[in-house]
């Protein structure tokens, strides 16, 4: 569980979470909004189209109306009222209305639309424009029309297959009453039969979604010519057409579809182009669109999903990089660095954090080097201070003193000796007081003094201040010990040995170790000094043993001050001066 | 270097391009020998038209370059036909083709057109005697025949039957009537021609012939109209409320008011002379005989007889023979 935690609270899903929260609220907003208005905009553009259509309809069908118009007045004209008002023989009657109407046929009724025309007298004689004149019972179909147009003229009426008596396919007529214009008295009716695909032909030209028809129904919503089953089952009984000239309206069926109606009046008739069709299926592009912006949206939403992992993959990798790498560190590999430098901001962190871990590693690695010599050096120093050849040579000389009665001398030279290897020792302390210090090397001055008798002389002017203080031990006999076989034993007629020892400016004790020895060349002592300054470590001294250099690392170490350690002059032939310089420390609290 | 290599291949190409239009110009050239056809008609009612159309066409599918000059009367004349045959003569148009409303009228001027080396066709009707080189029509007096045979398989072989036809100086209708005529007296007695007028090209006039015949004989059994105006047979008809179970009508030709007569059932039948083929057949033989080559004299195209069970086949225009 606190994995799965961590993981949440990490920079890489931060990161990713921003991305995909920002972009899939970007997409579906970008989605919701396109599609609602699409929906709006596509919904008027089809409703818009139905109107056209219904209208380009609606203009035909006015056409067909105007043909009517021009067929009423040729029924209204002088042959049909000759013809109607005649009694008895109407042949010549009949004969000039049969010439008119071929005439007529010829030059101003076209074929295409017009499949008869009826004219009927109220006294049983029927006349049309295929048969000619007959009687009217002669022809079911002319009795058909002729009872239809008597009882409703000014009507488009449809006939339909089963109700056509003449057994055919039935038929579309429109039926007038011709009326003497000077009585006023019903003289006839006339009727038009349209062919029977006048209509249906331009209904069917306009396409009205998958389902959906166009139709030409009257004021009372009643369908005469086409079929819609939609409308049928959308148009509740005693509906009635708007009173626009144009208009559409949106019903719902019975499973709640919306359902899309459209009128177009045909003007002076009582006929209206009706277009019905459910909604949806004029917005079939609507379906592909938004099926396109869902993918769309999808597809983007998945798209920046795995960019964002990319991209925060990427940027958090050098974090999670140099975590596992400290991680490393801290568990003691001090190269564990960065191998790969990023080029960007991080990089100057990884820079940073290699140059620390390589401070680090130099860091211990001196400090473990500096612990080795330290041992080494303590080794060393013990066994300076044990001294084990002086202690012999010492010895020796103490039994020969002895030996020859000289028992003063013997005397003198044990108690040398005790003191030097006391205050050499001094309990395994490594600060001592100056004064033991000088005691320390005094006593070795006497002994060798003793021993080289007539070769070394010695003088030691300390200062009154110095013994108070605390000061490292060991420092001074070895430089003396030096000084005696490097520089004195060499020369002939021997030399001198002078200790000074005086405070400087308050702050350091200084010792100058002089003798008059065979001195060393110029390049010799420069080297010397530089190796010194520098803390150089050697265990091969030149052959000085214990030597400058090791005398120099313990000071160093021990005060841990730049300033302190030796410095050498010498002239050769003439004489050496080692300077030792130490930090003054108060005495007393060292001996701790 | 390489500008005048363009420049080169520029020219080369250009040079081509004039030498391969000159070609092809010299064979259009070739091919486009130019004809120029008179046609003069006796009238343009459809069954001319139909003609014309046909002749049209063949002039426009044809490989020669052909022009045709196509006339016909204000009213039925042949004095005006003649005039125009003379103004034909005069222009040396390379071909005539006419249809004479009166053969003896015209066949001098005929004789003179081909006197004056243009070679002339007669269609619809003949003029014999005349130097003309081919008839295209039909065989009228075998077509008045077949109807006679028609009629008579109708009437169950008695009956009594009236006759109107078109101006008699047309030969073609004066063979039809004799075919028809002759037919009956020969093979079936016991069929009556009641009455037998003939009447110039106005409706009126030949309504009234009809009307009075009718009148005359109301117990006639068939009307018989041997030339184009069968629409007046039709519209009598009508008046009269008959159709073929009251009495029949047998009409010559395919206007569309007689096709129509057909369907609407005041027509039996009507004899049609798929006369839309004689306009490929004039415009075919005049440039036959321009090239030098023969034609037969007679050249008798196919005739029909349409009637309710064909007439599906045949609705909207006549067949073209194959």
């Amino acid at each position: 569980m606190s994995h799965l935690i961590k993981k949440i609270r990490s920079v890489k899903f931060q990161l990713i979470l921003i991305f995909l929260a920002f972009s899939v609220v970007s997409a579906s907003g970008i989605a919701g909004i396109s599609l609602s208005y699409l929906f709006r905009a596509e919904r008027e553009m089809a409703v818009d189209q139905a109107v056209r259509y219904s209208e380009v309809i609606g203009a035909r069908a006015q056409i067909l109306v105007e043909n009517t118009a021009k067929i009423y007045q040729w029924v209204n004209g002088r042959n049909v009222r000759i013809f109607l008002n005649t009694d008895g023989d109407k042949f010549s009657a009949s004969m000039a209305l049969i010439n008119d109407m071929a005439e007529y046929r010829t030059t101003e009724l076209t074929n295409q639309t017009i499949e008869n025309v009826y004219v009927f007298d109220r006294k049983g004689t029927a006349y049309d424009e295929k048969t000619g004149v007959h009687t009217s019972d002669r022809s079911k179909k002319s009795r058909q029309i002729e009872t239809i147009v008597t009882a409703t003229p000014g009507r488009l009426i449809a006939i339909s297959k089963d109700e056509d008596q003449s057994g055919e396919n039935g038929f579309i007529i429109y039926g007038m009453a011709i009326m003497e214009q000077t009585t006023n008295k019903w003289i006839g009716s006339a009727a038009i039969e349209f062919k029977n695909d006048a209509f249906e032909s331009f209904l069917n030209e306009q396409h009205l979604g998958k389902s959906g028809s166009y139709f030409i129904a009257d004021s009372n919503a009643q369908i005469l010519v086409g079929e819609s089953q939609i409308f049928e089952q959308v148009s509740a009984p005693g509906h009635v057409m708007p009173a626009d000239n144009s208009s559409y309206e949106l019903l719902e069926d019975a499973t709640g579809r919306d359902v899309l109606c459209v009128y177009k009046h045909v003007p002076n008739t009582d006929w209206w182009v009706c277009g019905c069709v459910y909604l949806h299926e004029l917005m079939h592009q609507m379906e592909y669109i938004r099926m396109l912006i869902l993918l769309g949206t999808i597809g983007m939403i998945l798209g920046s999903a795995c960019i964002s992992f990319l991209v925060a993959a990427k940027l958090a990798r050098p974090i999670t990089r140099m975590k596992e790498l400290m991680l490393d560190a801290e568990g003691g590999n001090l190269d564990a660095v960065v191998t790969e430098i990023s080029p960007n901001e991080f990089g100057v962190l990884e820079k940073q954090y290699n140059r620390m871990l390589t401070e680090l590693k130099k860091t211990l690695e001196t400090h473990k080097q500096d612990q080795e010599y330290l041992q080494k050096a303590k080794l060393k120093s013990l066994q300076a201070q044990i001294a084990p050849h002086f202690l012999y040579n010492t010895l020796d000389t103490i039994i020969w003193l002895v030996a020859v009665n000289e028992n003063e001398k013997a005397i003198e030279m044990t108690e040398n000796l005790a003191v030097f290897f006391k205050t050499g020792l001094s309990n395994g302390l490594d600060w001592i007081s100056v004064e033991k210090e000088v005691e320390h090397v005094k006593s070795y001055l006497y002994i060798q003094q003793s021993r080289y008798n007539d070769i070394l002389t010695c003088e030691t002017y300390i200062d009154s201040a110095l013994p108070g203080y605390d000061m490292l031990k060991m420092t001074l006999q070895p430089i003396v010990e030096n000084a005696i076989y490097h520089g004195i034993k060499n020369k002939s007629g021997g030399g001198k040995i002078i200790i000074n020892g005086f405070l400087e400016n308050e702050e350091y004790l200084i010792f100058d170790i002089i003798d008059t020895g065979i001195g060393m060349e110029a390049g010799m002592v420069d080297r010397l000094n530089e190796s010194m300054r520098s803390n150089a470590q050697s265990y091969k001294d030149g052959g000085m043993g214990f030597g400058l250099y090791n005398v120099n690392r313990r000071i160093r170490l021990y005060y841990d001050d730049p300033a302190c350690g030796l410095y050498v002059t010498s002239h050769l032939d003439e004489g050496t001066t080692v300077r030792i310089r130490l930090k003054r420390i108060k005495g007393k609290e060292s001996h701790v | 270097m390489k500008g005048k290599t363009t420049k080169r291949m520029l020219e080369a190409i250009a040079l081509s391009c004039v030498l391969i239009t000159a070609v092809s110009l010299e064979g259009y050239a070739a091919e486009a020998d130019e004809y120029t056809f008179g046609v003069i008609f006796p009238g343009t009612t459809d069954f001319f038209t139909d003609i014309s159309k046909g002749a049209q066409e063949e002039a426009a599918a044809s490989k020669a370059g052909i022009e045709l000059i196509m006339e016909a009367t204000a009213k039925f004349s042949a004095e005006d036909q003649a005039i125009i045959l003379e103004d034909m003569i005069k222009k040396g148009v390379d071909g005539i083709a006419i249809a004479p409303s009166d053969s003896e009228v015209l066949t001098p001027y005929i004789d003179k057109a081909v006197d004056a080396g243009i070679p002339v066709i007669c269609f619809d009707t003949d003029a014999e005697t005349s130097k003309r080189a081919e008839f295209i029509g039909t065989d009228n007096y075998t077509a008045g025949q077949a109807m006679a045979e028609e009629l008579s398989r109708l009437l169950g072989g008695k009956g009594k039957i009236l006759i109107e036809n078109g101006p008699l100086t047309q030969a073609g209708l004066q063979l039809r009537q004799d075919g028809l005529i002759d037919r009956l007296t020969e093979k079936y007695p016991e069929i009556e021609v009641a009455d037998c007028r003939s009447s110039t090209a106005n409706l009126t006039a030949y309504m009234d012939d009809i009307e009075a015949m009718i009148n005359e004989n109301p117990d006639f059994s068939a009307l018989v109209q041997l030339d184009a105006t069968g629409r007046a047979g039709i519209r009598i008809f009508k008046a009269y409320g008959w159709d073929k179970e009251d009495r029949l009508l047998a009409v010559f030709d395919d206007t569309l008011e007689i096709l129509d007569g057909i369907r609407n059932g005041q027509a039996a039948f009507t004899m049609s002379q798929c006369q839309r083929d004689w306009g490929t057949q004039i415009v075919r033989k005049l440039l036959d005989l321009s090239e030098g080559r023969d034609v037969p004299e007679m050249n008798y195209s196919e005739y029909r007889i349409i009637d309710d069970r064909n007439i599906d086949a045949y609705y909207g225009g006549p067949q073209l023979k194959p």
